[in-house]
């Protein structure tokens, strides 16, 4: 078993739950999520987030609006939908259950 | 010195290196094929140019600056590899490989018709072409009719996706990959040969055509033997295999209940239960079985799937157990049977008048 795919494979399970959540009080562009997730080393390689991007948006869960820039072409900014936001209080539920049922194991593992 | 190309990238226009272009286009050739499947593949495509357009943007200092090799390079490490963006559930897609009906351009006499039909029922293409001939002759050719219907109605290959799929092999990263290569080889020797047809007589181009074709023909002709004794592998292996498991029910079912006495007489003696010898003897002949039908699947495909080598070593061992405990029980049974005896009695001898006496040895 490879760790490098299975560290991947966590990550990538976590990764829409943390688009939606940076994207949870303000509106922000792509380039904007990319460095949020990046220094909070949640993101490797940048490609990974476009697809899921695209998934969140085509399943209603994000949408978004071209807002012009000074500094090049025009931005791409999402925002998320009220759908998104169910789904995010959801998905938050289940990260508190799942990150304590994986800490109550490790711990009674180092006893 | 390198040439520059202009490029328009996501909106904004770049001076790029010739090198540098070649594989940026790649990798976004790549992205493409990785994302053939995906919902809305044009959006996140475009998304991504403008992305790396932006990080271009970020490199180049000032308006003249060229972007080369290595500004690409780290723009991929900072994007990553297409094959790792996909989630799994979306591999698992790309994996299931989905056959489709196209001619085939690689591999054809006239319109690759059937070499396409070939990789589409998996037939070698050889026995399509046999096949189809004799249906030719036998109806007066009604198949020329039919080939022609086909040859304007079945697509062409023409994509290296579109290739693979003909073949019903997976479409992603690795065999693209790996048929774009085949492809490239294919045409730096086509480039290779024009060069050298220029230089030299044509009469050596000729012969080495002669050769390349004697030696493609030789090449066809093992790899059909390979097959016909891959094929002969598999019959008899299945057919072995059938008749043990047919015969294992059998001797269950009967040989208890309705003829013990009559098995009896096959077993190697009445010390070592039944049920013990044709387990063994069933054992024993299975797993060469096993090992034939692997061996004719790796000839009709060497691609194919076999089992590990921990497996077939365990495999082997089992045989191997199953055969001395075959000649153990043998001897041991044999030993059992054996004895030895003497036999000792007194005759008294009446005297005769002749001085010569005939014995004669009686059995026991």
């Amino acid at each position: 078993m490879n760790i490098d795919n299975t560290k991947a494979q966590m990550r990538k399970g976590v990764l829409e739950f943390c688009i939606l959540t940076i994207l949870a009080d303000k509106d922000k562009y792509t380039s904007e999520i990319l460095s949020t997730l990046k220094s909070s080393k949640m993101l490797v390689v940048e490609g990974t987030v476009y697809p899921l991007l695209n998934r969140l948006k085509n399943s209603g869960l994000l949408e978004y609006r071209w807002e012009e820039s000074t500094s090049g072409p025009p931005r791409k900014y999402y925002k998320i939908t009220k759908e998104g936001k169910l789904f995010l209080s959801e998905l938050a539920v289940t990260w508190e259950e799942l990150f304590k049922a994986v800490n109550t194991i490790s711990k009674s593992n180092h006893k | 010195m390198n040439k520059t190309i202009n490029i328009n990238l996501g909106g904004t226009f770049f001076h790029i290196d010739e090198s540098a272009y070649k594989l940026l286009q790649q990798y976004l050739e790549k992205l493409k094929i990785t994302f053939s499947n995906t919902q809305g593949k044009e959006e996140i495509i475009e998304d991504i140019e403008s992305r790396i357009a932006e990080l271009l943007r970020e490199i180049k200092i000032h308006a003249d600056q060229v972007i080369v090799l290595s500004n690409i390079n780290s723009i991929i490490d900072i994007m990553g590899q297409p094959e790792d963006f996909i989630s799994e559930d979306d591999e698992e897609r790309l994996m299931r490989p989905e056959k489709k009906l196209f001619r085939n351009p690689e591999d054809r006499y006239i319109g690759g018709v059937i070499s396409g039909l070939g990789s589409y029922f998996g037939i070698e293409t050889i026995w399509m072409r046999i096949i189809w001939l004799i249906l030719a002759v036998f109806s007066a050719g009604a198949p020329v009719i039919v080939y022609i219907i086909m040859w304007a109605l079945i697509p062409e290959a023409k994509t290296t996706a579109e290739k693979l799929q003909m073949k019903g092999e997976p479409v992603n990263i690795s065999t693209i990959e790996k048929k774009i290569k085949e492809e490239f080889d294919e045409v730096s020797e086509k480039i290779k040969n024009a060069d050298y047809s220029s230089m030299t007589s044509t009469v050596k181009k000729k012969s080495e055509t002669f050769f390349s074709l004697l030696i493609n023909l030789l090449g066809k002709v093992f790899k059909l033997i390979g097959v016909v004794i891959g094929v002969l592998f598999l019959i008899i292996s299945s057919v072995v295999f059938t008749a043990l498991i047919i015969s294992i029910f059998s001797i269950g079912i009967m040989g208890f209940y309705e003829y013990p006495e009559f098995f009896a007489n096959f077993s190697i003696g009445p010390d070592t239960p039944f049920t013990l010898i044709s387990f063994l003897v069933f054992i024993s002949l299975l797993i060469p079985m096993v090992f034939l039908f692997l061996l004719g699947m790796k000839l009709l495909n060497p691609k194919s799937k076999s089992i590990s080598l921990l497996g077939k070593l365990i495999l082997l061992g089992i045989w191997l157990i199953s055969i001395f405990t075959f000649l153990f029980l043998g001897f041991a049974e044999a030993k059992s049977q054996l004895f030895t005896s003497k036999i000792q009695s007194e005759y008294t001898i009446q005297k005769y008048s002749s001085n010569t006496f005939y014995l004669k040895q009686g059995t026991y």
